[in-house]
């Protein structure tokens, strides 16, 4: 007979424990959310705390066929929608009377159709809370109506809600006075984490109440929305009641709570958010979203400059043809582009023997801030440096002087932007911003570009 | 080395130029990386600034 030493069935004890308690970890986690309409408003807990991208409403001076019946407007009628969700009720009609010249904007009205009925003389009197006019900067505000959301399929609806958004009418330089609006609803619920209750705030960033958004590991979207809003997933993970800057994700992609690495999957309306294990790398709590590359696209021929060199002699990009290249544009102002030239500066000189070269392009600086980074630079590198002769810094007024630049044709929109040509001269791709030690896109542009690292 | 940057780690910026806009109880209500004046405008006109 063979007793079971106590040590022996101590350590099945624990090994049983540890393999439980793994898969007890691993489980999914399916939590229902509800719809919070003053989260984001005023008086909502988060007011503030959150950025937000607002989308104007592209107006028309056409009546919609829905429209049935209007109030007299003072000025011009301007049509417009709203649209939450994607059922077959998710669009809402907004008319913004604007006034007529001469203009007298305590005479403009926003009527939003919110009972849907095309009736747009009974949802209230039409008037802006507030109106700021001083000059060419009008500001009309601020309105929170509740508008219905609708989701299922084109013609059938499976869910609805009353989603809140804002409403508020500014004047653009370009535009003229605009009517935008941003969602002020967010989904709540408790997760349960550990024997604990950790409340978790979803919101999407698109204006158009659909939850159902996600990001491949390329930061490509997998369904609807913008790749540089993020649909926060927030989790108040210490129960402090505050969420903090590391109880925020992209719920876009995977994150790490309690040590496990989750996959979100909400409902398209929101009201439900499971979260599914996975093996995919998790972001970094509090870490922005992806930007989307809005440069050149892939196979466009870079186009050719000339350049001047430290020693004040030309040279041209396409003397580099032959060579895998990395085009640096950067500034000497610019922080995030010194703390990125040590990453660009190792992978130069670990991969220059495979026919890598980085030209660095100094844009929208002065000559004598390049030729004094030259003698005493910031940050010693040893891949070529060269300045745009027409770079002229952005904070001085000369917009005629700025379109000469070399970014210009390059769509360069902020920096560091680093563009990998091909030995043909050709566009491989690009990316914008510099996201430190971790930030491996430009590694994985020279490897498509066929160097090997 | 880069002491003159440091700065720039707590608001998280990556790219030049970064715009962040604090309202006046200290909190951050709008970030964008990039030339964006059209966004800066209306997000400074929320704060019912001109």
């Amino acid at each position: 007979m063979i007793n079971p030493s106590p040590r022996s069935f101590a350590r099945a004890l624990l090994l049983l424990a540890v393999a439980s308690g793994l898969a007890l970890r691993a489980q999914e986690i399916s939590v229902p959310l509800k719809l919070d309409t003053t989260i984001l408003t005023q008086e909502g807990s988060l007011w503030g705390q959150l950025t937000f991208f607002n989308d104007d409403i592209p107006m028309a001076k056409e009546r919609p066929a829905a429209v049935k019946k209007e109030p007299v407007y003072h000025g011009t009628p301007e049509y417009g929608q709203i649209k939450l969700g994607n059922g077959p009720k998710s669009v809402t009609l907004v008319v913004f009377d604007r006034p007529n010249p001469p203009i007298d904007w305590n005479l403009s009205r926003i009527y939003v159709d919110v009972n849907q009925n095309g009736d747009l003389t009974d949802d209230g009197d039409g008037k802006w809370p507030s109106v700021q006019a001083r000059g060419a900067a009008v500001r009309l505000g601020t309105l929170f109506p509740l508008l219905h959301a609708s989701w299922g399929t084109p013609e059938k609806e499976t869910a609805s809600a009353d989603y809140s958004v804002m409403l508020v009418s500014v004047g653009m330089p370009n535009k003229g006075q605009i009517v935008s609006y941003r969602r002020s609803s967010g989904r709540t619920g408790t997760l349960p984490m550990a024997g604990r209750e950790v409340r978790v705030v979803l919101i999407e960033n698109d204006n158009d109440a659909l939850f159902n958004k996600a990001l491949d590991d390329d930061n490509r979207l997998t369904g609807p929305g913008k790749v540089e809003r993020p649909l926060w997933l927030l989790a108040d993970l210490d129960g402090d009641g505050i969420f903090g800057k590391t109880e925020t994700f992209d719920a876009r992609k995977p994150f790490a709570l309690g040590g496990v690495i989750y996959e979100a999957r909400a409902a398209l309306d929101g009201s439900k958010l499971t979260l599914v294990p996975t093996t995919r790398a998790a972001q970094r709590a509090g870490v922005p979203v992806p930007r989307p590359f809005v440069g050149l696209a892939p196979g466009t021929v870079a186009p050719d400059f000339t350049a001047l060199q430290a020693d004040g002699t030309p040279m041209k990009l396409s003397d580099l043809r032959g060579k895998i290249v990395v085009l640096d544009f950067w500034a000497t102002w610019c922080g995030p582009c010194v703390r990125s030239m040590p990453t660009l500066d190792k992978l130069y000189t670990k991969l220059k023997d495979q026919g890598l070269t980085v030209l660095g392009l100094c844009v929208s600086d002065d000559r004598m801030a390049f030729d004094q980074w030259m003698v005493t630079p910031k940050v010693k590198t040893s891949y070529p440096k060269v300045f745009d002769p027409n770079g002229v810094k952005t904070n001085r007024d000369n917009a005629a002087q700025r379109a000469l630049g070399l970014g210009v044709p390059y769509k360069v929109n902020g920096i560091p932007t680093m563009y990998v040509l091909d030995r043909e001269g050709k566009i491989v791709d690009g990316i914008m911003g510099f996201g430190g030690d971790e930030d491996d896109r430009l590694a994985k542009l020279l490897t498509k570009a066929g160097l090997k690292l | 080395m880069l002491a003159d940057y440091a700065s720039l780690q707590p608001y998280n910026v990556h790219a030049c130029p970064t715009n962040i806009l604090i309202d006046a109880s200290g909190k951050i209500v709008y970030r964008a990386a990039g030339w964006n004046e059209a966004a800066l405008r209306v997000a400074l006109a929320q704060l019912g600034i001109k």
